[in-house]
């Protein structure tokens, strides 16, 4: 297999692979939207966007003469871990054209990329995958799950101590630039305390949010701050549809695009504030947290419909450093080898060792593992979402030590909520 | 208008009333096939008026096994419906105030129910406590890149050869995993009803002749396909004693010619077959509450399971709000072995009955509830929260497949 650590190489089977040249990013920008099955077409200011963008995310393509065959870039990220926030590159726009399927392109793109992220400074890169049947192979884990979700707004009541809880903060329509500038520094709270949970650049909070002037902007788009006193603690941006039952008669949907509040208590407000609309029967959204502290608020928890997937896909390129980088609830120490069969990047046998204020060590060693465990085993468990134990009974991991996936159990797991919150 | 403990003659009138709170009729046969092979007559209450069954409410004993494999007695409440004609007279709660101070003189520890709706029970003290999935998959997609190895044998067994076998892989299974109660081999003739036996299938995975895994399903017309040979199977309970034969018993029913998809309530949170599948987004998952949870003796509850690490903590449940409380002194030593006493200490964290049943198994952290407001804590207690969110958590997860 060849080092992935040499990307030498630049023509590989007749496609070569290269950076993205400036006077390309609509080629790019076409054949990357094509990738995910829509046309691509020009809408004032986002062409100049993506060029701005593409500077940092610094994309490859793969090239069969003139056209681009293959797309595939990567963000400079950050996200929460449990106890700290750390870099983390954001792999996107991976696509490869119909016309050049079955030649490698992905796996090539693939190992030149983490070879990439890896120059560029990052120990962990992650994704949203469009199938999640793609890049386990690759060494990428499934870390962290969200659902959708749908309630009956009829049904929607909060237990009396739910009820209590939403009754200090007070909300207020807003304006996208209010929440374009309040936004940022509550994102930010929230990645402290929320492991998954992706950061937002100021080109994504401009997409999100734009300017009023920007014909993209959707009229039918609310925001609404929260607040506790003079202090905002929290945002949510929804619209609401029109739409009719089977009867015909006026259905109307509230989407929850995203609802963001550091303190549970103003989270909880917001979630009354949208439950409380009129002339709306269905709440949805989309990126809602698997531990749903609103589920446990619900009078009547069946009124809510919940749809577990995967969200954030997490592929570690330096096991030191990250199991390092987070903090623990339980002290221990575990060996562990880890294997990796996509070029070897992290294969290798580590030490970790907790001590009892939850900081860790982790470095290379020669003990006889306790464990042995494929990559994207420890990408899945990384976050504390899902039990090694889990994993171990679906055959992704052995034990050597009798007891020493029950103690990973106890040492990764956490009480935080994880939430990967948006899409990158 | 009076609760009485039901005549074993009422039997089957009592019955009727039942059924008819839950929407359908049934059958004498069958109400005295219920009463052999189900019912414990001395657990049943009748509210009656003027002669009338105007409301009912029962219990089964069980077995429910705790983290760390001691088991502890448990009322499994059912039967409870009032006559439409007698709403909003106090007798629901009535019947279950009665119930369970009947349970705790029996000794059970604990009262655990399958809610008919969502919103019933939290008022007595019951928690969400055991969250499960409920699954539909394209047989399509079911393929699998990872899992454990097997290499046993399958058995194409009719209902009378199954039952012996199920019920041996049930009952070591249940021994092991936390939130799993017993199922006496009488009651295994009536959940696995003898009206069912001809549509039903039953599978059995054996290693070395040793029965290890089992699955009893149906199959179902699918509206979609259109096909009467593309149908759905419908798993009715799969339980295996590990991870091998776990893997055997899937493998078998995705394997199904005829299972153009395939459907399973009230799976365990953390079931491995999701990490097996090549497509993981393709297993359908939706959330359900299962078992709700009422703890009738708090110390003996705390005290008997085991938990993930040391601590010591004051915990003050009150029954309901403004109540009356009590105080326990949660003590875990460095084997997780818990010891729990009254104590007059001031509590650490305080809480309603209801936040207590649903953090018991770990289905939601003490942080959580704290933050949500379902309990509170003291400045002590909330710097003790990580530990005691670690003391609490439960691996695996809590899983009841027994829809009593």
């Amino acid at each position: 297999m060849n080092d992935p650590r040499k990307s030498d190489v630049d023509t590989v089977n007749g496609i070569s692979y290269r950076k993205l040249e400036p006077h390309e990013t609509l080629a790019y920008t076409k054949s990357e939207t094509r990738g995910f099955g829509s046309v691509y077409r020009i809408q004032q200011g986002n062409l100049e966007r993506n060029a701005e963008y593409y500077k940092s995310a610094q994309p490859t393509c793969a090239v069969d003469g003139n056209e681009i065959v293959g797309t595939i870039a990567a963000s400079n990220l950050e996200v929460g871990v449990p106890g700290a926030v750390v870099p983390m590159a954001g792999v996107t726009n991976v696509t490869v054209a119909p016309t050049h399927r079955r030649r490698g392109i992905l796996t090539e793109m693939m190992r030149r990329q983490l070879h990439q992220v890896h120059q560029r400074g990052f120990s962990l890169a992650g994704l949203w995958a469009s199938e999640s049947a793609i890049y386990g192979r690759f060494g990428y884990g499934m870390a962290v799950e969200q659902q959708e979700i749908s309630i009956e707004k009829h049904r929607a009541m909060f237990n009396g101590i739910g009820l209590e809880l939403v009754q200090e903060t007070k909300s207020a329509f807003a304006t996208a630039d209010e929440v374009r500038h309040v936004g940022p520094k509550l994102w930010r709270e929230k990645m402290q305390t929320t492991p998954g949970m992706v950061s937002r650049n100021h080109l994504d909070w401009e997409r999100s949010y734009p300017n009023r002037a920007d014909p993209n902007d959707s009229l039918n788009t609310f925001h609404v701050l929260s607040r506790d006193g003079d202090n905002v603690t929290g945002f949510v941006s929804y619209h609401v549809s029109d739409s009719s039952d089977p009867d015909g008669l006026d259905y109307k949907k509230l989407t929850v695009r995203e609802l963001v509040a550091p303190r549970p208590d103003a989270e909880a407000a917001l979630w009354r504030f949208v439950l409380d609309v009129d002339l709306v029967h269905e709440v949805a959204h989309g990126g809602h947290p698997v531990r749903s502290n609103l589920w446990h608020l619900l009078n009547d928890p069946r009124c809510m419909r919940q749809v577990p997937y995967d969200g954030l896909w997490l592929r570690i390129l330096d096991v030191p450093r990250v199991l390092s980088e987070r903090t623990y609830d339980i002290c221990g120490s575990v060996t562990m080898e880890v294997t990796d069969d996509f070029g070897g990047w992290v294969q290798g046998k580590y030490a970790l060792d907790v001590t009892d204020n939850g900081s860790a060590e982790c470095k290379p060693t020669d003990q006889q593992p306790d464990i042995i465990m494929p990559i994207e085993t420890l990408g899945a468990i990384y976050l504390g979402a899902h039990g090694l134990s889990t994993l171990a009974a679906a055959g992704r991991c052995s034990e050597l030590t009798q007891g020493a996936v029950h103690k990973v159990d106890a040492m990764f797991a956490t009480n935080h909520v994880h939430q990967v919150t948006a899409e990158f | 208008m009076q609760v009485v403990p039901l005549q074993i003659d009422d039997f089957v009138r009592w019955r009727n009333v039942v059924r008819a709170g839950f929407g359908d009729r049934i059958s004498t046969e069958d109400s005295i096939y219920m009463r052999d092979h189900r019912a414990e007559v001395d657990r049943l209450l009748a509210c009656v008026d003027e002669g009338e069954i105007v409301g009912t409410g029962g219990a089964d004993s069980f077995n429910m096994t705790l983290p760390g494999s001691d088991h502890v007695p448990v009322a499994g409440i059912a039967y409870v419906t009032t006559s439409p004609t007698h709403r909003r007279r106090g007798i629901q709660r009535n019947i279950m105030d009665r119930l369970h101070d009947d349970a705790r003189d029996r000794g059970d520890a604990a009262a655990i129910l399958w809610a008919s709706m969502g919103h019933l029970y939290g008022r007595y003290g019951y928690g969400n406590a055991m969250p499960s999935h409920n699954w539909r998959i394209r047989q399509a997609f079911s393929g699998w890149t990872h899992h454990p190895n097997f290499n046993g044998e399958y058995k194409n067994l009719r209902r009378d050869q199954a039952i012996p076998l199920m019920e041996t892989i049930y009952d070591a299974t249940r021994r092991k995993r936390p939130g799993m109660i017993d199922r006496r081999t009488q009651r295994w003739q009536y959940e696995v009803h003898p009206k069912h036996a001809a549509d039903d299938f039953f599978v059995v995975y054996l290693e070395s002749g040793e029965p290890r895994g089992y699955a009893h399903y149906v199959f179902k017309e699918n509206p979609v396909t259109h096909d009467e040979f593309a149908m759905t199977l419908k798993v009715r309970e799969a339980v295996a004693v590990d991870a091998a034969a776990h893997a055997a018993i899937w493998r078998w029913l995705f394997d199904e010619p005829l299972a153009h998809e395939v459907i399973a309530d009230n799976r365990p949170i953390d079931d491995p077959v999701y990490w097996m599948l090549t497509d993981q987004r393709r297993l359908r998952r939706t959330v359900a509450d299962s078992i709700w949870l009422k703890l009738l003796n708090v110390p003996v509850m705390l005290s008997k399971r085991t938990y993930q690490t040391s601590g010591s903590i004051v915990l003050e449940v009150s029954a309901k709000s403004g109540g009356p409380t009590s105080k326990w002194h949660l003590d875990i030593d460095e084997n997780g072995q818990a010891s729990c006493e009254p104590t007059t200490r001031s509590s650490d964290i305080s809480m309603p009955e209801s936040a207590l049943s649903a953090a018991y198994f770990g289905a939601i952290s003490w942080s959580r509830l704290i933050a949500i407001g379902q309990a509170e804590t003291s400045p002590r207690g909330f710097t003790l929260l990580p530990r005691v969110d670690a003391m609490f958590r439960c691996s695996p997860a809590p899983w009841n497949p027994f829809h009593f």
